[in-house]
């Protein structure tokens, strides 16, 4: 075992790269007992069963035999990058983004690789009602946020690093808030209440929340407005009348974003009250919300409703319920509970409220209380993805998609089983032979820095 | 999300129920009558009433049976109920802060109450919009909702979510002490009523240009109030708060239940006059606060004599909505009639919320809201032994969960599904 894991250590950068051997679990299709997973410059280009793939001569093969490979996992929820992501400007904050405070060198990143986690979503905190922008991050090695951050166009359903559209248009590269990198952060519940002009209640919040979703759907009927007349060609009336839409407010164009359902909403809620207030914001702002609520720890109680609205939610499952009252009834049982109503689920973190090193044994623990283990694995995985709008880049092991996969010792759900490779976008960031510190060690630990 | 209490409602064979004395409220006290109820709705109420081929049949001798009570002042919900964006915040709405599940919803079925008005608190000069609510088993506050459409001027297409086409509660605002001093509020009386008339008068203005922007959340709850859409439901207790009301309503002709109203029994003849609809609050403990030390038991035997509509309200916590029936037989003790007490927490606050047409009495073809008290409805030692809504039993003192609710104190953890949620076992 010890050679193998030299002789992965040495091809960390090869071109080609065969995994031959292990189970996989591709997550989109049936597990393979003796499988073949092949890697070409960073993108997955063949995974079967032994004898039906062909290794290419020139792929560096490594003998996973006895190991389990599966798909990078996404963590939908998060906080690590060691910045502070609770800022107090205001309680309807769009315009602020969470990509401003992740340090990439931050040990909590490379924790999170050392679960096995390749894409993460990092979010403001829930103590504003609208905290600001989330990051898509690939946890591909880098040392600025940029070569890490996932943006799109958003006419375009293809992710690309932000420095890549920097890099495009050198003289004028795009404002940020023209892309989308990210969701946007809302809660509701305790935590938005209470400090300096936050809202005292339920009923402010809901407000505040609401009156700020109408401005996005204001703008998007100015917009259609002014179409409207460039296409009759009312040019005198275009001039007089047309309403101004100030593009260089970043507040104001994220609002728009979200509206129009092209910016997905990652909404903190744990009550069941708490969460059909969202999903009533949803309907009346007309259904384009791409919403997903976040913890959904009374999900069981609406669970009809929440499946009729389509809406999915992602839930952190702690064995121990409490911390605060909202969370009293929160019960393992909830995520297959909600499978089993029809809902759409994902498994996140929250990091630091779990360690991103146990995001697998979440999945078990909601094994535990219900759940198909093969669910479980995909409430980390292709869920996810999905639920970001990167299935088509990652979330599984289908040829194609990038080369996001971990391998693993064990069963993926199995807690003796650990985490010995993560590899994320063709490069390995965590290999448990030289960085064992960082998979069981405490704070003290630095950060591994490069040499890999 | 309506369908989920229409399905609930739908009940194949009708239900007779038999041998109680029935308080219809609308019409003569029968006794050893005959309730029919089917599909949630009251099918028949007499005596002679011939119970139809298939009807199940529950022997109901000794008991009363009275129209579910009405509330048109609750807090219950378990919501923070006051909040302080500003002085006047008409577009916050409470169906955004009222839990469903938390236990005070269900006790106040113990007390038979069938409808409340879920108001803000008196906190702000215009707290936000009230919800009224039908007791009915749900999840969601949207399945208990009572709505009407909105009408001319700010009629809407019926297709959208129920806030943006319906009306589905009043308006909250108080004057006297209670909204004064904090952060931005006013200082004093002529500051508070500067304020709500300067908001009134916005949206009269604001409506003069046709019907606001439904994104303006507070533009459309004024407007609602200044067409005679909303009710405005007003906390006030001193003759001269009252008369400040009465003032603001012939100005812009809004429409208005007084709330509380402790100093009634002084201006009788002014409440009478052009007769303003009171929701009174009945302690046997005034007290509290300076403003209520002249509260008297004896508003409702007055007014009533006066010929002003009088309903009676429990503002829980303030009262116990488990002892509501108590107030309308505090009321008659100081002199009102019994029929005029029952009335007051039924018919009449449901003519003040303008849902008589589906609640409030035992009349054919209105929602079976009923509840079977151990004896007379205003005796001390009766008890409500069910309560149904819709034809469905909410509550039921037989049941060791029904003996809970109607005799025990604060929420606690019972459930032992919760307490063992995460054994694994």
């Amino acid at each position: 075992m010890v050679s193998a894991v030299l002789a992965v250590a040495s091809v960390a950068h090869a071109a080609t790269i065969a995994f031959v051997g292990a189970t996989v679990h591709p997550v989109d299709g049936p597990r393979l007992d003796d499988g073949v997973v092949v890697v070409d410059t960073g993108v997955l280009t063949a995974v079967g069963p032994r004898g039906s793939v062909v290794v290419p001569d020139h792929a560096t093969v490594v003998d996973v035999t006895g190991k389990h490979i599966i798909p990078g996992l996404i963590d939908l929820h998060s906080h690590i990058g060691g910045g502070r992501l609770h800022e107090a400007l205001d309680p309807v904050q769009p315009g602020i983004s969470a990509a401003d405070a992740i340090d990439p060198s931050h040990i909590s990143i490379a924790r999170a690789r050392s679960g096995g986690i390749t894409t993460v979503n990092v979010m403001p905190g829930s103590g504003k009602l609208m905290g600001g922008q989330t990051a898509y991050l690939s946890l591909r090695e880098a040392a600025v946020v940029d070569d890490l951050l996932l943006c799109r166009d958003p006419d375009t359903t293809v992710w690309s690093p932000a420095s890549a559209f920097d890099a495009a248009t050198p003289d004028a590269p795009p404002a940020r808030h023209r892309l989308v990198c990210g969701g946007v952060k809302m809660a509701n519940g305790t935590n938005p209440q209470g400090n300096g002009s936050d809202p005292r209640t339920r009923m402010g919040s809901a407000y505040l929340q609401r009156t700020a979703l109408m401005k996005g759907v204001d703008r998007l009927e100015q917009r259609a407005l002014r179409a409207d007349w460039e296409a009759r060609g009312w040019w005198h009336r275009w001039r007089n009348d047309a309403p101004e839409l100030p593009e260089d407010d970043p507040s104001e164009a994220i609002l728009e974003q979200v509206v129009a359902g092209e910016r997905a909403v990652h909404f903190h809620s744990h009550r069941a009250d708490d969460m059909v207030t969202a999903l009533r914001l949803r309907e009346e702002v007309g259904g384009t919300l791409d919403l997903v609520l976040h913890h959904g720890s009374e999900g069981f109680k609406v669970a009809e409703e929440v499946a009729a609205a389509g809406v999915p939610v992602a839930i952190n499952v702690l064995d121990t319920p409490g911390g605060k009252e909202e969370t009293l009834e929160r019960r393992l049982e909830n995520p297959a509970h909600l499978v089993q109503a029809g809902v759409t689920i994902a498994i996140i973190t929250d990091d630091p409220v779990q360690d991103s090193r146990l995001l697998l044994r979440s999945a078990g623990l909601a094994m535990r209380g219900g759940l198909d283990p093969d669910a479980a694995l995909r409430a980390i995985t292709l869920t996810p993805a999905e639920l970001l709008g990167m299935a088509g880049q990652t979330g599984s092991l289908t040829p194609g998609k990038d080369a996001d996969l971990v391998v693993l010792s064990g069963p993926p759900l199995s807690v003796w089983s650990r985490v010995e490779q993560t590899w994320a976008d063709g490069d390995k960031v965590f290999d448990l032979a030289t960085d064992r510190l960082v998979q069981d060690g405490g704070d003290a630990v630095d950060a591994p820095l490069g040499g890999r | 999300m309506m369908w989920a209490w229409l399905a609930l409602s739908a009940h194949a064979a009708p239900v007779a129920y038999v041998g109680a004395t029935l308080h219809p409220v609308d019409g003569p006290v029968v006794e050893d009558g005959v309730l029919v109820v089917e599909d949630g709705k009251i099918l028949a109420a007499g005596t002679g009433v011939v119970v139809p081929a298939g009807a199940s049949v529950v022997d109901l001798s000794g008991r009363h049976v009275i129209p579910g009570l009405v509330d048109t002042h609750s807090h219950v919900g378990g919501g923070g109920y006051n909040d302080a964006l500003k002085p006047v915040q008409p577009g916050l709405s409470v169906i955004d802060t009222i839990d469903v599940s938390h236990e005070s919803v269900q006790r106040v079925r113990a007390g038979g109450v069938t409808t409340a008005n879920v108001m803000p608190g008196s906190g702000k000069l215009m707290g936000g919009q009230t919800a009224y609510l039908k007791l009915r088993d749900a999840s969601t506050v949207d399945d208990m909702l009572l709505c009407t459409p909105r009408t001319e001027p700010l009629e809407v297409p019926d297709d959208g979510p129920l806030r943006r086409t319906h009306v589905c509660g009043g308006m909250k605002m108080a004057n006297g002490t209670n909204p004064q001093g904090a952060g931005s509020d006013p200082k004093s009386r002529m500051g508070a009523a500067f304020l709500q008339r300067t908001a009134l008068a916005e949206g009269v203005e604001a409506l003069a240009d046709g019907p606001p922007d439904a994104h303006d959340l507070d533009a459309l709850g004024l407007a609602e109030v200044v067409s005679g859409q909303r009710t405005v439901h007003f906390h006030t207790h001193r003759t001269d708060d009252i008369a400040t009301i009465l003032q603001l309503r012939r100005e812009f002709g809004i429409d208005v239940v007084l709330h509380h109203v402790s100093e009634a029994w002084k201006v009788v003849d002014i409440l009478a006059a052009d007769p303003v609809p009171c929701s009174l609050i009945i302690i046997d403990a005034p007290g509290g606060k300076q403003e209520a030390q002249q509260l008297a038991l004896h508003n409702g035997a007055l007014l009533e004599q006066a010929g002003v509509p009088v309903a009676f309200h429990t503002d829980d916590p303030i009262t116990d909505s488990r002892l509501f029936l108590r107030s309308a037989g505090l009321a008659v003790r100081a002199g009102m009639s019994p029929e005029g007490a029952l009335a007051a927490v039924t018919l009449v606050p449901a003519q003040m919320m303008r849902l008589d047409d589906r609640i409030g009495s035992l009349t054919p073809g209105k929602d079976a809201d009923f509840v079977v008290l151990s004896g007379p409805p205003l005796s001390v030692w009766s008890t409500v032994e069910q309560t149904y809504v819709e034809g469905v039993a909410v509550f039921d003192r037989r049941t060791e969960e029904g003996q809970r609710l109607a005799t025990g104190g604060a929420p606690e953890v019972t459930d032992p599904d919760l307490l063992h949620a995460h054994g694994g076992d």
